[in-house]
């Protein structure tokens, strides 16, 4: 075994020791399980944001959009994830902070209370999140198979198996410790390794001046329809308010403050990263990898080209550790649909507590297999894939939450014709022939507004304890 | 909140600060993508790829900074 296969081996085995020491918190109580018992530091926090956020995708997915179709495209992706967050801490941080539950499925049902939200919402949910971690494990694979020579079947099948093993056993208190340790380690691969390209190759201006003369198209707005650009956007500006792993980190926040404080210092140190990223690596790559066959490959061979062994050992865990740091919060998110969102009134209720601690257990081994067995035939262009899967989730569910908390007209039929509408129309319009890639939300979030305007004209109003109770989510 | 006397608003209140940063940011948004952001190069990348990185440092920096603000 050389040394990055010992680094790698140190990190899994670290992580699952983490896994094993939480679940002696966290087994015992439904609180610590899904939000860590509420009580996460503002800056702890910040951290597992952002470690949640970057994803393989924000790693070895945005460099390979930039190489693949040119850095604006790319930050207009990006750049939509980043702004998402101050708006969700002003949209919906503090009414659902306040609101105290554990999912943003209990809100939508709670606010528009019918069979059809309290089901479609969790598989809605299970479907997209399910698409997200195929990415993620393809990220794990190449990675794995280009650093490590490890066959990519292999690779996914062992990241899989240790976040499943940490997910299930240590809930949101072993993600939380695992994402700080993830984070600061995705951080300092990426700055660092900018920091040495700009050491050997001068300012980020003169790299992608030299970049952009070799190959323009890194520069240019030109390699995709412009609703790709501006669809990409606005899926990630709109998703981040209901996207439930980020919604979890905000449930585990200690207070409003904490949680609003959270999510925009994460966002900062994100945009340093990605920034760095694509500014900096992605023009190298460029120019020293003028034609690689699979765009998703160009930060590791900048990595191999230009470091060490041990340098390369430490690369090769960060992406782990991005992969996994995503994919322990969406696999938790996934779980908590299924565990809580859908069967969790018979778990509750009608089961042992034994059981029900082994359905919570399984459940993320379930879906993860799932997800692995999928992942074995991988998407090409990660990154744009998963941007689908999560154009979904918000063209279904952003309006009925926006609308849920700000409008006091938006009703249960509203609320209902907002999410079928948005989604039938995403649906319709993502598989129609000739759609640019990612604008199908462009076309289904007018319709999901249109809709919860149009249908909570019928339909019962609201009671006034439902106008007090939201009303107090915001001053409470 | 009331628009006029006797009229109550059909949303709930946010606060003006919150409000206004929340415009500013579709204004800046509407302006980065117009088209002519796309034809104006500096350095090699087009006016929009830039303008997306300011927005990317500035829409967290600004709530952190009247985030500050409001806790001195």
């Amino acid at each position: 075994m050389t040394i990055e296969h010992w680094l790698v081996l140190i990190y899994l085995l670290g992580c699952i020791g983490i896994g094993v020491l939480a679940s002696r918190k966290v087994l015992v109580s439904r609180d610590e399980y899904w939000v860590a018992g509420r009580r996460v530091g503002t800056l702890v926090n910040a951290m597992a944001i952002m470690a949640a956020l970057t994803s393989g995708g924000s790693i070895i997915g945005v460099m390979g959009l930039a190489y693949g179709r040119g850095i604006p495209y790319t930050l207009a992706l990006f750049a939509g994830a980043v702004l998402g967050f101050p708006l969700a801490s002003i949209l919906v941080a503090r009414a659902l902070r306040n609101f105290g539950r554990f999912t943003i499925t209990d809100f939508l049902v709670f606010r528009f209370p019918h069979k059809i939200i309290r089901f479609a919402v969790p598989l809605i949910i299970v479907v997209s999140f399910t698409a997200y971690i195929v990415a993620q494990m393809k990220a794990a694979g190449i990675t794995a198979s280009v650093l490590l020579g490890i066959p990519y079947d292999t690779a996914v099948s062992i990241a899989t198996i240790v976040f499943i093993l940490y997910v299930s056993i240590g809930g949101m208190v072993a993600i939380t410790w695992t994402d700080v340790i993830q984070g600061i380690l995705m951080l300092s691969v990426i700055l660092g390794t900018a920091s040495v390209m700009m050491a050997r190759l001068g300012s980020p201006i003169k790299i992608i001046s030299q970049a952009t003369i070799c190959a323009p198209g890194l520069g240019e707005v030109v390699n995709q329809p412009f609703g790709s650009y501006l669809g990409s956007f606005v899926i990630w500006v709109t998703a981040i308010s209901i996207i439930p792993h980020v919604i979890m980190r905000v449930l585990s926040a200690k207070d409003v403050k904490s949680a609003r404080f959270s999510l925009n210092l994460a966002m900062l140190i994100y945009s340093a990263m990605i920034i760095a990223a694509v500014l900096i690596i992605v023009p190298v790559g460029k120019m020293n990898f003028p034609r690689l066959e699979d765009a998703d490959t160009v930060f590791l061979m900048v990595m191999e080209s230009e470091f060490s062994p041990l340098v390369r050992g430490f690369a090769v865990a960060a992406v782990l550790a991005a992969v996994m740091s995503t994919t322990d919060a969406l696999l938790l998110a996934c779980s908590s649909a299924i565990s809580h969102d859908l069967l969790g009134g018979i778990i509750e209720k009608k089961l042992e507590k034994k059981v029900a601690r082994g359905i919570t257990i399984a459940v993320p081994w379930v879906i993860g297999l799932l997800a692995m067995s999928f992942a074995f035939s991988p998407p090409a262009l990660i990154t744009e894939f998963y941007s689908a899967a999560i154009g979904m989730l918000s063209a279904a569910l952003f309006v009925p939450t926006i609308a849920g908390l700000w409008w006091k007209k938006a009703n249960t039929t509203g609320g209902i014709a907002s999410f079928l509408v948005g989604l039938g129309v995403y649906l319709f319009v993502q598989f129609a022939p000739g759609t640019a890639p990612l604008s199908a939300i462009l076309f289904a979030l007018p319709a999901s507004f249109l809709a919860m305007w149009l249908f909570s004209k019928f339909g019962r109003p609201n009671t006034a304890d439902m106008m007090e109770t939201v009303f107090g989510l915001h001053h409470p | 909140m009331r628009h006029r006397e006797g009229r109550v608003s059909n949303f709930y209140p946010m606060k003006r600060g919150d409000l206004l940063y929340i415009l500013f940011l579709i204004v800046f948004t509407i302006i980065t993508f117009l088209p002519w952001t796309r034809g104006i190069y500096i350095f090699g990348m087009a006016l929009f790829g830039w303008l997306l990185v300011i927005l990317m440092v500035g829409s967290p920096g600004i709530v952190l900074i009247r985030f500050l603000a409001e806790r001195d």
